[in-house]
């Protein structure tokens, strides 16, 4: 996993009117995945490790479990894991089968990186819309958790909102991938 | 068409695409639900794609997954490695190919606070190389006992794979670990004296460097200890039953973050860095399983993996036959990609056949840590293994053909391994059936 290349190419878009629209893109994208997708995710991971610690401490030694652990572990999870995977894409850290896309020419390899792009945009595009109905879903029905009763619908708002970045992200690596077809 | 047909074009098509070079997840996701679509049209396929991606994620016994992920990082960035190796290398070091052992010794230590493989050969590698180049060491055995210890990341508990093969085969996670650690620590005692044979063959290949005195080797364990702490607090403690397996990865991660702390070796730096690396391995594993969970959907409308164990019981072949073709298959998909892909695209499919009702008859448990050797095995394969090029990476001016033929006697010690615990699975089975 840590020696996934780092495609460096595609961070350097070219100097055609596709490429700028690439950068401009990223000045918008970047920050969102890198730095609010990575951030929220990592601050989610911190949270969980301490309310999973301190529910055992307490429990064990204390006799006083910290009140909806699961379900606040739950929601915890849904959400950095939603903006894991966009931070994860603008590291370009996800798993692809290289082993043809090594020995082909550049331009094939360019034309093979465009069509994985579209099917992933494509296919997180589907799961956005449908979460964003789930948020409609559970608003309507007033779902909740079990103990502290915190409302179910803003999380998954907010898992909506990280598939909607990652999307992002893909369309805007497809535009690069696309841009580089034409090189 | 009739469903089952469909699964297997489903299949056909996946493989096809995952050559494309199209992200994993992302196939899976699609053929799965294009199967759906094409099976219960298109209401259940949204449908589908509406509660499974959010299930999965917002999923309170998957927080184990992150949760180990962070305290092998927190291990890692308060530099632990580094610790161990020193304590390894004081222990080892004056023995022929004592540097070897000494990495292969510390992979196997930190093995039991980290889960990855590639991880843990970058992090033993960027230690133990330079030394071993510094004293003269053959750099085929030097990248072979690098790429090899790696390997042994996976099987030492808490093992982040085997958390993963629980999960999809609905086998306890304890009962898991507990299988895993005979086996792991085993490979690492074979992997030792392997060396050890080599360089009584040729003792210029890893000649001995200074030893050091009784005091000296225990005071290198003054920070090694930890890993035994950590490795007893979680592992003790979800025998105890203080907490379940999933808080134990939370704690894990919590008594290494003090641990960091207390040694002040991380930095805010390193803090950071442990935290988004985690969000970024848990955002690859969990974009994997979406698409996991999605194709196991489609698959159990197929009934495909259960038919398709059927079928091949019916061959009445040699079960042990087919167990040894699932070993090619490992073995070949260990140079398309890391084991954690591998186990997620294969083990729905190939678990039924191998311990489902209609199957073969193995044992589930042992199934689960045979899996991770092959696939562990098919990682540092030649010619494609993912671990050799992490090495290579990590020691560019050593030739390909240099480190090939170091790990070749890895590879043959493993499939050496793979027929023993064919042969006699009380070797790993009998830990847990003592304990469980």
């Amino acid at each position: 996993m840590v020696a996934q290349p780092v495609n460096t190419e595609a961070t350097r878009p070219r100097r055609t009117i596709l490429g700028r629209i690439v950068r401009y893109l990223g000045y918008g994208i970047d920050p969102l995945s890198n730095w609010v997708g990575g951030s929220i995710a990592a601050a989610i991971t911190f949270f969980m490790m301490a309310i999973t610690f301190a529910d055992v401490i307490g429990r064990g030694i204390f006799n006083t479990p910290v009140a909806g652990t699961l379900e606040l572990t739950e929601y915890g999870m849904g959400v950095m894991v939603a903006f894991g995977i966009a931070y994860c894409a603008f590291r370009k850290g996800h798993i692809q089968v290289d082993i043809i896309t090594l020995f082909v020419p550049r331009k094939v390899r360019h034309v093979m990186d465009m069509v994985a792009y579209l099917c992933s945009a494509a296919f997180f595009a589907v799961i956005t819309w449908q979460t964003w109905l789930h948020v409609w879903g559970t608003h309507k029905d007033g779902l909740t958790s079990a103990v502290l009763l915190i409302p179910t619908w803003p999380f998954v708002l907010l898992v909506t909102i990280g598939a909607a970045i990652l999307v992002l992200v893909f369309i805007r690596d497809l535009l690069d991938a696309i841009d580089k077809v034409g090189a | 068409m009739e469903p089952i047909v469909v699964g297997y074009l489903g299949i056909g098509v996946l493989i096809l695409l995952l050559f494309t070079g199209m992200h994993i997840g992302a196939v899976m996701g699609i053929i799965g639900f294009a199967g759906i679509v094409y099976l219960l049209g298109w209401g259940p396929g949204l449908g589908i794609l509406q509660t499974v991606p959010y299930n999965t994620w917002a999923n309170y016994n998957f927080s184990v997954i992150p949760l180990f992920v962070l305290m092998g990082e927190f291990c890692f960035r308060s530099k632990i490695s580094t610790d161990l190796y020193t304590a390894a290398y004081k222990f080892l070091g004056g023995l022929r190919g004592g540097l070897a052992m000494a990495t292969v010794g510390a992979c196997a230590a930190f093995a039991a606070v980290s889960g990855s493989s590639i991880a843990t050969a970058a992090t033993m590698g960027t230690v133990a190389l330079p030394e071993m180049k510094k004293r003269n060491y053959d750099m085929s055995l030097a990248t072979g006992s690098v790429a090899a210890g790696g390997t042994l990341g996976i099987l030492i508990p808490p093992s982040v794979i085997l958390v993963v093969y629980g999960m999809l085969t609905m086998q306890s996670i304890g009962t898991l670990f507990l299988a895993g650690f005979v086996p792991g620590v085993l490979q690492a005692i074979l992997f030792i004296l392997l060396i050890a044979f080599i360089c009584w063959r040729n003792p210029s290949l890893g000649p001995g460097a200074e030893r050091f005195g009784w005091k000296e080797k225990f005071l290198s364990l003054r920070s090694a200890w930890i890993v035994v702490l950590l490795f007893v607090i979680v592992i003790g403690g979800i025998y105890a039953g203080w907490f379940s397996p999933t808080e134990g990865a939370g704690v894990g991660a919590a008594v290494a973050f003090i641990f960091a702390l207390a040694r002040r070796t991380m930095g805010w730096k390193g803090f950071r860095a442990a935290l988004l690396e985690t969000a970024r391995t848990s955002g690859m594993i969990f974009f994997i399983m979406c698409g996991a969970m999605i194709l196991g959907y489609f698959f159990a409308i197929t009934r495909l993996p259960h038919e398709f164990a059927t079928m091949v019981s019916g061959f009445e072949l040699n079960p042990y036959v087919i167990w040894i073709l699932i070993i090619i298959l490992y073995l070949v998909l260990g140079c398309l990609m890391d084991t954690m892909a591998m186990v997620l695209l294969t083990v729905p499919i190939i678990f039924p056949l191998m311990c489902g009702p209609a199957g073969l008859g193995f044992d589930p448990i042992w199934f689960g840590i045979m899996v991770v050797i092959v696939a562990e095995t098919g990682m540092i394969t030649p010619p494609v293994g993912m671990n050799l090029f992490v090495i290579k990476g990590m020691a560019p001016e050593v030739p390909t053909i240099q480190i090939y033929k170091g790990i070749l006697p890895y590879v043959v010690m493993n499939i050496f391994i793979l027929f023993l615990y064919t042969l006699v699975p009380g070797i790993i089975l009998f830990l847990p059936a003592l304990l469980g």
